[in-house]
């Protein structure tokens, strides 16, 4: 019997990614660079507190919004290091992971037919989200773009840096002449900053560290990436209150509150793990100078990237390959993954360059001996291409 | 570049020059000879391979703690010295506490290792007693925990 399922749901494409790991899982002994999580273990004093959580039976439901001990530590950590004071009780909303919390944002900011405009290649998750809670994506490749792209309907901006697949990450100029379109355009910006911790070189600055940009942008964050706590499912929403109230409206009915070990965890995390994440970003910043000067010399060109653990180098130019049978032909013949460029924005393709399904995405966040043993397979399979 | 070539070698002292060239950016030459000069300045004293006794039945570890007593113009530096000529010594460290010299003492037998500290340290000058405690069981050593290798639990793919 077939029941009609969401309407929206069937417009949306299935997940690239999910596709490529299907392919991936049924090969063995695959050095695999196309993880998106970090490699390194929690910090063992994270993990501890989450053992003295459970121990202590703190098990049961917390505040819709977090505990408070958890907000204020979010609201000082934020102050600490990026020099903006969100109040903890009116302004911080803690929730299963960023994944969440963006899907809250939309879900409280959207009307049906608005447009939220967004930086391609993207993240797989945003396009989904914005198009379930009744938006539209359209995409633009540089801030040159944006204001053109601006219509009636446009609602918010969406930015994400250091960004997922690319690693780049946007300059304080780059961010005030986005400040300014916002203003001129009287937008809502989403900004998602979950790998603010890993920017290399570049100082990260925070949207809403920007003049008269914190009354207009929810920041999203959390823990996966820099304290390497995926599995905790941990991220967190500061933004106006007004928001944060309308966000925290969907979360306490379709979630109730985020799993209350994890926010014991991210406690600890926050208080004494600048040494750990400074000692994994360090290891990244390594893979990353390394990547690049490997992947440069087999002729993948591709720029020193500023951020998060991803480089996105095309391989048609050197390869005369799409990005898709890059990455098959080399997980056949030398049993390495990297995922297709396509997964991040193929149907919203810019004809210009063939879209991004000549890229690939390399993720490094692997050790540096495995890395080292990838480049090489991939090298020779370059050569012989 | 120092910090990262020490951080290196001391994961993995058997990294290659040719990884280590690689890794850090620069040329295998470059790499041995800045090895060689930290060889030669003291700074690395060496490598060695750390194994599990655990699985090895023929060796005693012991800790051996030594009492000293100083004397106008010898400091604790001319015993330590002295202990740390021979063999079966390993270890040798001078501590803060109830005690003054902390030893790691090796040997094939507990009788072997209680034989050479009576025998060849007890009798020292300056030295005015020991305290003997056998090793049972090696958990972790040099940074390396022992038992089972830990494997990437991550999914292969993910965004």
């Amino acid at each position: 019997m077939q029941l009609p399922l969401n309407h929206t749901l069937a417009s949306i494409p299935p997940s690239g990614i999910r596709r490529f790991f299907e392919i991936v899982a049924e090969q063995s002994d695959v050095i695999s660079l196309s993880i998106g999580e970090p490699d390194f273990d929690t910090p063992w004093n994270v993990r501890e507190s989450a053992i003295a959580a459970l121990e202590n039976g703190e098990t049961h439901y917390s505040g819709n919004r977090g505990t408070s001990e958890l907000r204020m530590e979010i609201a000082n950590y934020f102050a600490r290091r990026f020099g903006v004071r969100f109040d903890w009780k009116e302004e911080i909303l803690v929730g299963n992971g960023a994944s969440e919390i963006f899907d809250l944002v939309v879900r409280a900011v959207l009307n049906p037919g608005d447009e939220v405009i967004l930086f391609a290649p993207s993240y797989v998750m945003y396009a989904p989200l914005i198009q379930l809670a009744g938006g539209t994506p359209v995409f633009v490749r540089k801030i040159s773009e944006i204001q053109r792209k601006i219509s009636q309907k446009t609602k918010a901006l969406v930015l994400s840096y250091p960004s997922n697949p690319t690693g780049e990450t946007f300059s304080k100029v780059d961010l005030k002449k986005i400040a300014k379109i916002v203003a001129k355009n009287n937008l809502f910006v989403i900004s998602d900053e979950i790998y603010a911790e890993l920017s290399y070189e570049v100082p990260h600055t925070a949207f809403a560290s920007l003049p008269k940009m914190k009354e207009r942008t929810a920041t999203i964050s959390g823990f996966s990436k820099a304290w390497a706590m995926t599995g905790f499912r941990l991220g967190y929403l500061l933004a106006p209150a007004e928001l944060t109230a309308a966000a925290n409206k969907i979360h306490q009915y379709s979630a109730l509150c985020a799993n209350s070990l994890s926010q014991a965890a991210a406690v600890e995390a926050l208080r004494s793990c600048d040494s750990e994440v400074a000692k994994m970003r360090e290891e990244y910043r390594l893979r990353r100078d390394f990547c690049v000067r490997e992947l440069n010399r087999m002729g993948l060109k591709v720029g020193k990237p500023a951020g998060a653990f991803y480089l996105f180098p095309n391989v048609r130019k050197k390869t005369g390959m799409s990005g898709e049978e890059f990455a098959l032909k080399l997980l056949k013949k030398e049993k390495v993954a990297v995922v297709p460029g396509n997964a991040f924005g193929e149907e919203h393709a810019f004809r210009e360059g063939g879209g991004f399904s000549d890229f690939v995405r390399i993720s490094y966040a692997t050790n540096l001996k495995e890395l080292e043993e990838a480049l090489e397979r991939m090298e020779r399979f370059v050569q012989k291409s | 570049m120092k910090q990262k070539l020490l951080a290196l070698l001391t994961k993995d002292p058997r990294i290659s020059t040719r990884s280590l060239a690689k890794i850090l950016g620069t040329s295998e030459k470059k790499i041995q000879t800045e090895i060689e000069k930290l060889l030669k300045s003291g700074e690395i004293v060496g490598f060695a391979a750390v194994l599990n006794s655990n699985e090895n039945g023929n060796e005693i570890t012991a800790m051996v703690e030594v009492r000293v007593t100083t004397q106008r113009g010898k400091g604790f530096d001319e015993v330590a010295e002295r202990i740390a000529k021979f063999p079966e010594v390993w270890n040798v460290y001078l501590i803060s506490g109830s005690h003054d010299l902390n030893l790691l003492v090796k040997g094939k037998s507990l009788a072997d290792v209680a034989n050479f500290v009576n025998r060849k340290v007890a009798v020292l000058e300056n030295v005015t007693g020991t305290t003997t405690h056998f090793l049972l069981k090696k958990y972790k050593e040099d940074g390396l925990i022992f038992g089972e290798k830990g494997r990437d639990r991550r999914l292969k793919v993910s965004a």
